[in-house]
């Protein structure tokens, strides 16, 4: 089976300056891909790019098997949730989900039908004639997923969607959105700088700093076998303890020589 | 309002600061007043009969109210050949701000939202271009543009005030615009994109039902100072197209027969009553409008 | 074909305003200058001369009178307005009660054509039946105000009615400054007990800067365009004491048919404007692109 994302030697540039080089990244259907690094380091770039919101400078992206390099986002068959939610402010939340339905011409019939559908699945039935104004921060979000989900698209996008929410919603929505991808079996595509959801949501990981991918690996990969120092301190909370130390080869393989401090040595 | 209300307690004594409070009322009573005696002059003026306005005292209150003046200044003061009163050029202006604010408006919203959410190379270029614009003294196209007129064939006419007034509103009607839909994130356009919404889909249903309040502000604005104006008016205007502030200066600054200050001040505040009128009704949002381009820059 | 439509749409909705800017702006801008360089009488010569104009422009008495007029209208007209407009918008920061009302009675004349302000006061200032008449009839036999007609206090005249007309702007564009100064920083310095004088003058009003500099902004252009208030005020009189550069183009271009004059005369008033407005777009759009 083709892989339902496969992105080879993505490069793309704003002007002279270089934000991505050189991506590398296939995920199959089913999957969970989180990318994940500090701020500015081209997660939320890579994923516009998936999405087609910007266009690529250089290399080959495919989703569902086709090539999209230069197709317009509503072609990919994909779904955004955004970091501010973005919904029409001045449509009902009925509206704000059924208005991609509406631009592309679905009958009457249909939006109301998958409206119901979602409604129920999100349990926002009661908030349909609402605006996003009179909604809180969950309920919003909740909307923004349903405005997504209506659209059964082949990959769903995630741009840092719980970054505004207080810290007890974070982890409620944390868990909808994994019991979410679970039922559907959908593949989805997250963006977060906060590693602790990285590593509870992904069924791979995507690590990159400075536009470059430091490490792809499943969540116990990355965790356990970083493959760089930077990874090995960027993830995992609390940090992993760093010893510098020397090699030093003895003929029989190797020997790790370190100055470490006497409590450490007694461990 | 910014919160002062810690130091006072400080500052001394009880009474002090009551006489200060007054003092305050009494200082600001005082610039009311300079700011209203003109128009209460001029209303005055207006309902007095001419003998009575050469006894000479300009604040007293008419002995006898008489609307003379105002009929005459309505229909039949003399400006220039005719003797029509204001009432043909108070039409004319009609005529001419109400298409062209509309028509400005309408361009400035559509120029402000490619700025504000599309962006490409040369979307700055051309905002500075149109700011730049918006602050020329319109002395330095006068001369050309009487001549394009002529070319065109609209010299002397209502089409050609209009042409002109939209085409140099143009430049407040995108900044008005451009800087109201720069507050809108830009993660709306993106998930209407995604939704499979177009350029004008985006604009007339996203943007368009948001635009309310900078739209009321523009259409103020733009009504004001195309009513106002008198510069393209006197340049651009035949003696049957002319606007109402024509009309007005033609009729004060008459040189044939006596001068009739009551006929003057009834046809300035006829002049003046829509623009009035508009401020008195929405002077909130003309206030947001003459500082919107110019607190935040 | 629509997929590329769709890619260049907003270009393309923004070329006609483009276009239109470049001829009837830009384009007569460059005409303008163009025919200054030139022999131009009632019609437009198109053959340069070099500066002639310009050289019997600054030789021209009225000339002079008109560009010393603008320097001194434009001062006391933007000094004043913006002290006016400071310390009126000072007193309404005061929570004041009745504050939206006095705001609205403040600023009611900007709504106003500059032909009425100017028709109004020059009534007030008739010297036979108005100011004059009145103050003397209360008993001050001897009190004059013929400013108007007096050819060396016309042009006070005019700042005096300008004044009137745009203080209640500046007062509206400074309050708003005012109250957008942090409020945590006011805080803090009442917290150390500095008096309310003291925070305005320290404070405030220093962090106001930018403001004060978009008011002298836009004060400068409505004093370099003053033409409408001029005409219906003083008709440019007495003979041409309260010319203004405005006034002595319009004249040159449809009275005298000197279409050399008006187009020098213009250029000069654009390259003011351009002086005092290129710094500060320049400036503002810099810091807007960050």
């Amino acid at each position: 089976m083709a892989p339902i994302l496969e992105i080879n030697n993505l490069f793309k540039s704003y002007g002279s300056v270089e934000i991505l080089k050189d991506i590398n990244v296939a995920i199959e259907q089913g999957d969970f891909l989180v990318l994940v690094g500090p701020s500015g380091c081209g997660k939320s770039t890579l994923l516009n790019c998936i999405a087609g919101l910007e266009p690529i400078t250089g290399g080959q992206l495919s989703i569902g098997g086709k090539d999209m390099t230069h197709v317009s986002p509503k072609d990919r068959d994909i779904a955004m949730v955004f970091q501010s939610y973005a919904l029409y402010p001045t449509m009902t939340v009925a509206k704000n989900i059924t208005f991609g339905m509406k631009v592309r011409g679905v009958d009457q019939a249909t939006q109301d039908e998958k409206l119901k559908h979602v409604a129920t699945q999100l349990q926002i039935e009661p908030l349909l004639n609402r605006k996003p104004g009179q909604l809180s921060g969950g309920q919003r979000q909740r909307v923004a997923m349903g405005r997504a989900l209506v659209r059964d698209p082949k990959l769903f996008l995630f741009d840092e969607p719980l970054s505004n929410l207080d810290a007890k919603l974070r982890v409620e929505m944390r868990t909808e959105i994994k019991a979410l991808h679970q039922r559907l079996g959908a593949s989805m595509v997250y963006v977060t700088h906060d590693q602790i959801e990285a590593m509870t949501l992904a069924t791979k990981i995507v690590v990159m700093k400075g536009g470059v991918i430091q490490q792809i690996g499943t969540p116990s990969e990355i965790y356990n076998y970083p493959a760089n120092l930077f990874v090995a301190d960027f993830m995992g909370s609390p940090a992993m303890n760093l010893i510098p130390a020397k090699t030093k080869a003895n003929g029989k393989g190797s020997k790790l020589k370190s100055r470490v401090s006497p409590a450490i040595r007694s461990l | 309002m910014t919160d002062m209300s810690y130091t006072s307690p400080r500052s001394g004594s009880r009474m002090a600061n009551i006489l200060l409070r007054w003092a305050l009322y009494i200082m600001l009573g005082l610039f009311a007043l300079f700011y209203l005696m003109p128009l209460f002059v001029m209303v005055i003026t207006s309902f007095k009969s001419l003998d009575e306005i050469r006894t000479g005292d300009l604040i007293s209150l008419p002995r006898e109210v008489t609307f003379d003046a105002w009929r005459t200044a309505w229909s039949g003061a003399c400006t220039g050949i005719q003797c029509e009163g204001v009432r043909p050029f108070f039409w004319n202006s009609v005529l001419i701000a109400i298409p062209a604010v509309l028509i400005s408006t309408l361009i400035g919203a559509l120029n402000g939202y490619v700025v504000a959410q599309w962006r490409f190379k040369g979307a700055n270029l051309f905002f500075a271009l149109m700011l730049f614009g918006c602050f020329i003294p319109f002395q330095v196209v006068l001369l050309p543009m009487a001549r394009m007129l002529g070319l065109m064939g609209m010299a002397g006419t209502i089409p050609g005030l209009i042409f002109v007034h939209v085409i140099y509103g143009l430049g407040f009607t995108t900044l008005f615009f451009r800087n109201y839909y720069v507050s809108i994130p830009s993660e709306l356009t993106k998930a209407a994109k995604v939704d499979g919404a177009g350029f004008f889909r985006i604009f007339w249903s996203i943007f368009l039902p948001l635009s309310l309040p900078i739209i009321v502000v523009t259409v103020i604005w733009q009504f004001t100072q195309i009513w106002n104006d008198f510069l393209f008016g006197v340049s651009f205007s035949q003696a049957g197209t002319q606007p109402v502030t024509v009309a007005l200066n033609n009729i004060v600054n008459s040189t044939t027969g006596v001068k009739a200050y009551n006929v003057d001040m009834a046809a300035a505040i006829i002049a003046a009553l829509p623009t009035l009128f508009v401020y008195v009704v929405a002077g909130k949002y003309f206030v947001r409008g003459l500082t919107a381009g110019s607190v935040k820059g | 074909m629509t997929k590329w439509l769709e890619e260049h749409m907003p270009k393309l909705v923004l070329a006609p305003s483009f276009i239109v800017v470049l001829i009837f702006v830009y384009g007569f801008i460059a005409w303008t200058a163009w025919v200054s360089l030139t022999r131009s009488r009632l019609l437009p010569r198109y053959e340069i001369d070099g500066f002639i104009q310009y050289d019997r422009l600054f030789a021209s008495p009225r000339w002079d009178t008109a560009f010393t007029n603008l320097f001194v209208f434009g001062f006391l007209f933007i000094v004043i307005a913006m002290i006016l407009g400071l310390i009126l918008a000072i007193l309404l920061d005061q929570n004041i009660r009745t504050e939206g009302a006095i705001r609205t009675i403040y600023l009611y004349p900007m709504a106003l054509s500059m032909i009425v302000t100017g028709t109004a006061w020059k009534w007030i200032l008739n010297p036979g039946l108005g100011l004059e008449a009145t103050v003397r009839g209360w008993g001050f036999e001897d009190f004059t105000f013929n400013w108007l007609v007096d050819p060396d206090m016309a042009i006070y005249t005019v700042v005096i009615a300008a004044i009137w007309q745009s203080s209640g702007f500046v007062m509206a564009l400074f309050l708003a400054g005012l109250r957008s100064v942090d409020q945590e920083i006011i805080k803090a310095a009442q917290v150390d007990g500095i008096p309310t004088w003291r925070v305005y003058t320290a404070i405030i009003i220093p962090a106001m800067a930018p403001i004060f500099l978009s008011a002298f902004i836009v004060l400068s252009h409505l004093a370099i365009k003053s033409f409408d208030l001029v005409i219906a005020l003083t008709g440019g009189g007495p003979g041409y004491a309260t010319d203004l550069p405005a006034t002595y183009m319009y004249t040159m271009a449809f009275s005298r048919g000197d279409i050399g004059q008006a187009a020098s005369s213009a250029m000069i008033m654009m390259m003011v404007v351009f002086t005092i407005v290129v710094p500060y777009l320049y400036s503002e759009l810099r810091t807007k692109d960050d």
